[in-house]
């Protein structure tokens, strides 16, 4: 007997790599958009801090916009910068 | 004296117990009263004649009258027979009657005579003793004889006006026929002379008596009563879709009243117009009969009314007649009685499949409306369908979701295809309400308490009722998602087109953040095109790329908006194994920090299988693939031994093998030790040879059950929580609370009673106490 | 669906009653009237100055939970302690200018919680009487300066 695969289509889940679950400021998960998007993924980046923390750029640019004096990590309170991966 | 005694017996018979009459002239009654008066006994004479009469009207006439009533036919085999005797019984019984009648009247003119001769005012009103003394003795079943009597007489009159209103064309075709239209007898023995003359005779006596309304009243409204019904069954029974109130009322107008009027204006059609007493009763008798008419037809359409529901919209002039005889009488709890109760009977037990049930619940609906715009009787028959499909049926919104978005148009998908029309309705409709609020109309009062709030939601669409049977949008979605996830995984041919014209529909129904995964999960489908084709291009897949790989293809699914996905795995082949991780590495290239997990038991294959000069092409599931590809180089495998390869609990490992046996490709040659068949083999002969095998059915998605399982467990602990907080709280606390949650998410939904069979569970498993009302931990 | 905030703030409902944290109790069914006002009652920690006490909560949130910070007051019985008005005003520096949105409403009353079981004595901050005479109503108005940012 032989056996030839002529296609395989599978099925796989995304997700982003990063070393939490959830978002630390909407609580929502990585993989669910931020409370003002409708689609998760290349619509509702994540972004990562120099600290390693890790943000849905909508939630995290949001909070650094409400800030006035300083701009803070809301997980460690150091002081927040980009880190373009 | 005894001479004179002879005398006066010439004259009153009745003195010696006698009716029977002889000559008499006035002369014999001059000389008679010359004698009493010499005798001078004419006042005691007449005493005495009167308590004559008196006695034989009690001991002779009135038995003798009554005992014909007393006969039995009723060994009489042909019931036509028996009622022709019987209506010669009651002709000669009344004649007889009215022959005795007479001769005690013409006794008392005698008698009066005497009386006014002598200067004294007679005072004896026999009309009345008559009649008292007869109805005094009135045996119970009298009524019989005269049934038959009117019966018969009935027949006849119908019978020759059908004939009259006939057209000529038919006229050469009666003729030739044997039996008398009238009377029903060989035309040779026609009776119908004689049965209209008797008819007519007996009314006119019973008249002069004044004893038509006593004796034949009652069974007229009786017999009336059953040609009514009997009229209505033989012309509409079962006849839904003409209108038959008008033709009925004419025929009680015509021939049942022309009937009637010939009984009470001896024979005569024509009635005198100055004698307002017959003018008076005649319509007293129509406006009693037009309202038996409505209410016989009204009752023999509501018992039919399980059919008019199954046959609507051609039942619709049926429902127009009920609709003007409810105009009239109250039937609506008749209504409601029976019909519930033909839809439990007939729609609400285990041999009828739950899309029936359905399509029933739809018909009632329809049918309801065209009666009831307000809904309530609506809502208060199907309140048992609605129950029953909640408490017995599981699949109920499978099927509604299924008949909504199945290719053959039903009369759901053609209701949801008119959503954008009905939106439109809607609105407008809200617009006229506001604007004409002086027409607004209470709503009847046996509307069910709880929905006199809800008129505008009984008046909502067909869709909106059958989600009513939850309770909750959500739950029907949440089904919704499940079957189309399963769709998108499994079925090869699905159409996105109609899929996302199917999703924009639904919208206009539930609303967008209700239906948002769905969305999303359509989304997925085609950006997943995409990105394979950029894959597939891109160099980093290509480049290890060998002339034997096999197409591979992907659907990258966002996890947070489909549902659960079975946490099974497996281990696959090796080659797809490395495809797969190629795949896995040029997608984090692409897509930059995202990597991709794969769910090895979901997908599609198609493989082609060569074994003994056959070549079979088929499309199988992942699980099945990997198992067949394991046989090509090792052809007998221990159900361990594989299972481990494979990383599959032997159970489900054996079940999925089950189905290569089937293609007759593997057998099982001994306990838990599988062969495959090749040419060496001796079931080889017996492969199936048909191409395109169907990919059997498995469940991808974790089924609504086992999820809904997940989400109970997630209200369990925060039941836990509640309860040990506040100690003990209601059902309906409970749920108040939990339904807070609802927007979390499509599971978060659910309806009290789901909530109290949960409850009630953890009761029975000694996890809670229900007591007075209140839930409490077990603190034991 | 409901605005950002108030879904936020029933995650953290949600999660607080399925883990509930030891010596935090919420008052649901008012939470459940309205998402925006909780009453969080708080048990003195064991072993401190006021075990055996309960002091309740209360937090409002705006829409713009959680970037702007929740007003949270002592109402009723309010705890004696050095950062505790007698109005039930905290100074508490997490409240208002130390007030990050990865912060919650858990993560507050713990906050709270361990201020009251580190102090080891009962009194009111010594500026009470002037301030709870001049300040606002709302303790988020008033600038505070944090007298000890050990506590």
């Amino acid at each position: 007997m032989k056996v030839t695969v002529k296609s395989w289509t599978g099925v796989a889940l995304w997700k982003w790599i990063a070393n939490d679950d959830n978002c630390g400021i909407c609580r929502m998960a990585f993989e669910a958009c931020c409370p003002d998007c409708s689609f998760a993924g290349d619509d509702c980046p994540l972004v990562w801090g120099h600290c390693s923390h890790v943000f849905h750029m909508h939630c995290i640019c949001k909070w650094l916009n409400s800030q006035l004096n300083q701009q803070l990590c809301p997980m460690c309170r150091q002081t927040w910068r980009f880190n373009d991966r | 004296m005894d001479g004179t005694w002879e005398r006066l017996k010439v004259l009153f018979p009745v003195i010696s117990s006698s009716l029977a009459e002889s000559e008499v002239t006035k002369e014999n009654i001059d000389s008679i009263y010359l004698e009493l008066v010499s005798l001078g006994v004419l006042e005691e004479v007449s005493q005495l004649i009167c308590i004559e009469i008196d006695k034989t009207l009690q001991t002779q006439v009135v038995p003798e009258f009554w005992k014909i009533f007393d006969t039995n036919l009723d060994a009489q085999s042909d019931n036509q027979a028996r009622e022709r005797c019987e209506f010669q019984l009651f002709r000669t019984t009344v004649l007889q009657l009215y022959k005795k009648f007479q001769i005690i009247n013409r006794m008392l003119e005698r008698l009066k005579y005497l009386y006014e001769k002598s200067g004294t005012k007679f005072i004896y009103n026999f009309d009345e003793i008559f009649k008292s003394v007869l109805l005094s003795q009135l045996p119970n079943n009298f009524t019989k004889l005269v049934y038959s009597f009117y019966h018969i007489s009935f027949n006849v009159f119908i019978n020759t006006k059908a004939e009259e209103d006939d057209d000529d064309d038919d006229m050469d075709q009666l003729r030739e026929r044997d039996d008398c239209d009238g009377c029903e007898m060989p035309t040779a023995r026609c009776q119908c002379q004689e049965l209209v003359t008797a008819f007519g005779e007996i009314n006119l006596c019973l008249t002069r008596m004044g004893l038509l309304d006593r004796i034949s009243g009652y069974t007229l409204t009786n017999l009336i009563q059953d040609e009514i019904y009997g009229h209505i069954q033989k012309t509409c029974r079962g006849i839904f879709d003409t209108q038959h109130l008008k033709n009925l009322e004419k025929w009680l107008d015509t021939i049942v009243l022309e009937w009637l009027t010939r009984i009470f204006n001896n024979g005569s059609a024509k009635l005198d117009p100055s004698n307002l007493k017959i003018r008076e009763s005649i319509s007293y008798f129509q406006k009693k009969l037009k309202y038996l008419l409505y209410e016989k037809y009204a009752k023999t359409i509501i018992d039919q009314f399980f059919n008019i529901i199954i046959e609507f919209p051609d039942s619709q002039p049926a429902i127009d007649d009920l609709k003007l005889c409810m105009e009239k009488l109250d039937l609506r709890a008749h209504l409601v009685e029976v019909l519930k109760n033909s839809l439990e009977t007939r729609l609400l037990h285990q041999g009828v499949e739950t899309s029936d049930i359905i399509t029933g619940y739809v018909a009632t609906i329809k049918t309801m409306r065209h009666l009831e715009k307000s809904g309530i009787l609506l809502q208060t028959v199907t309140e048992p369908v609605k129950e029953y499909l909640r408490k017995c049926r599981q699949d109920t919104v499978r099927c509604v979701v299924t008949s909504l978005i199945e290719e053959t148009p039903s009369d759901l998908s053609e209701e949801l295809a008119r959503s954008e029309a009905i939106k439109a309705e809607e609105n407008e409709r809200n617009q006229d309400e506001m604007n004409n609020w002086q027409d607004w109309t209470p709503d009847p009062v046996d509307a069910l308490d709880s929905d006199k709030n809800s008129a505008q939601n009984r008046r909502s669409d067909i869709i909106s009722m059958i989600v009513d049977i939850y309770g909750s949008k959500e739950l029907f979605v949440n089904e919704y998602r499940n079957l189309l996830a399963d769709r998108l995984l499994t079925q090869l041919d699905f159409n996105p087109e109609k899929e996302i014209r199917n999703l924009e529909l639904l919208k206009l129904r539930f609303g967008e953040n209700l239906l948002h995964s769905c969305e999303v999960m359509l989304k997925d489908i085609s950006d997943s095109k995409r990105i394979n084709s950029h894959i597939l291009e891109c160099s980093t897949f290509t480049s290890e790329e060998t002339p034997n790989d096999p197409a591979v293809s992907a659907l990258i699914v966002s996890s947070q908006f489909w549902p659960m996905f079975k946490k099974e795995s497996m281990e696959l082949p090796e080659e797809i194994n490395k495809l797969f991780e190629r795949y896995k590495k040029s997608y984090e290239e692409y897509k930059g920090n995202r990597t991709l997990c794969w769910t090895p038991l979901n997908g599609k294959v198609n493989i082609e299988i060569e074994i003994n000069d056959k070549k079979l092409d088929m499309t199988v599931n992942p699980a099945q693939a990997t198992i067949i590809m394991h046989f090509q180089n090792q052809k007998e495998w221990q159900l361990d031994q594989l299972s481990t390869v494979i990383n599959m609990p032997p159970s489900t490992l054996r079940r999925r093998i089950g189905f290569w046996q089937l293609q007759g490709l593997i057998r099982e040659a001994k306990e838990n030790t599988f062969i495959l068949c090749d040419e060496n083999h001796d079931q080889a002969g017996e492969i199936e040879t048909e191409t395109n095998v169907v990919l059997d059915e498995e469940e991808t998605m974790v089924s609504a059950n086992d999820q809904r399982e997940e989400e109970l467990q997630v209200f369990w602990s925060y039941i836990l929580g509640m309860l040990t907080n506040l100690d003990s709280m209601s059902l309906e606390r409970i749920h108040q609370m939990l339904k807070m949650f609802a927007s979390q998410g499509p599971g978060f939904e659910f309806s009290q009673e789901e909530l109290k069979s949960f409850l009630q569970r953890k009761v029975r498993e000694h996890k809670l106490v229900y007591s007075y009302g209140v839930y409490q931990l077990n603190k034991n | 669906m409901s605005c950002p905030a108030e879904r936020r703030l029933r995650k953290e409902l949600l999660e607080l009653l399925t883990n509930p944290m030891p010596g935090i109790y919420i008052d649901e069914e008012k939470v459940a009237k309205n998402i925006n006002e909780w009453i969080v009652t708080i048990e003195g920690a064991e072993k401190t100055i006021y075990e055996g006490e309960t002091f309740q909560l209360q937090f409002s949130f705006n829409e713009k939970y959680p970037f702007d910070s929740p007003t949270v007051l002592f109402i009723g019985k309010i705890p004696v302690h050095s950062h505790i008005y007698s109005n039930g005003h905290i100074c508490l520096s997490i409240l208002t200018d130390d007030w990050t949105p990865a912060l919650s409403v858990g993560a507050v009353c713990l906050s709270i919680r361990s201020m009251l079981s580190s102090a080891t004595k009962k009194e009111r901050p010594p500026d009470d009487m002037i301030y709870t005479r001049t300040c606002s109503k709302n303790p988020k108005k008033t600038k505070w300066f944090f007298h000890d940012d050990t506590v």
